[in-house]
């Protein structure tokens, strides 16, 4: 397209004029936006310093126990550092502790668990139910011990 | 007779269309302005002058003037 010297010209200008508005608004937004940020900010020396909290935490592991109790499923170490859990595992069978471990830690589907032991998928299922079921009545069989153990 | 201050004709044509070195052109031609801008409670301030330079290449490309 072919244009005008004086469209030209005019079109420098209009640009000029645009590029000075669009800096103007974005400085005023970006002022805005800063003033904004610093009446809320607040330096994390001063929330150290004025907070009686500790800033940070530090996980302790296996620090409870004597000796954690170790789990291995295909390869893998599970430590598991609940007593009671651990209990209570060690009371399941062999198999049913297998297909908990292989659905909850390896996120392995009901259909695949089936599969690793050529059974269906229902099948699977009613072991992981049972399991659970087990391991809950395990649990509350020795949370009983344990509290009958304190009131003595 | 054309204004010798401002951006030539070519070089809007170019950078409307998202031409890098036309763009480039054009951000240096404001970078006074921009700088002039930057200062924010009288002192220089990157993070705004990035903020500038980044609405203006936006604004630049959403240039029309062709009817």
């Amino acid at each position: 397209m072919i244009y005008s010297e004086e469209y030209k010209e005019h079109i420098e200008y209009t640009f000029a004029a645009f590029c000075k508005v669009v800096l103007h608004k974005a400085a005023m937004s970006a002022y805005r936006d800063f003033g904004r940020k610093q009446k809320r900010e607040v330096s994390l020396e001063y929330i150290i310093s004025e907070t009686p909290l500790e800033p940070f935490t530090t996980d302790t592991y296996f620090e409870q126990y004597d000796k954690p109790t170790v789990f291995a499923v295909k390869g893998k170490k599970f430590v598991v550092a609940s007593k009671r859990l651990a209990d209570a595992l060690l009371k399941l069978s062999e198999q049913r502790r297998n297909v908990l471990f292989l659905y909850f830690f390896f996120g392995y589907t009901d259909a695949q668990i089936g599969k690793k032991y050529g059974r269906s998928r229902s099948t699977a299922n009613y072991w992981k139910l049972a399991a659970l079921k087990q391991l809950r009545k395990e649990m509350e069989r020795l949370e009983h011990e344990e509290q009958e153990a304190d009131t003595f | 007779m054309r204004n010798k201050k401002l951006i030539p004709f070519e070089v809007i044509e170019k950078a409307v269309t998202g031409e890098p070195e036309a763009i480039e052109l054009v951000l240096q031609h404001y970078s006074p302005r921009i700088k002039y801008l930057s200062k924010y409670q009288g002192h220089f301030n990157s993070d705004i002058q990035d903020r500038l330079q980044a609405q203006l290449m936006k604004a630049i490309i959403q240039f029309r003037f062709y009817k």
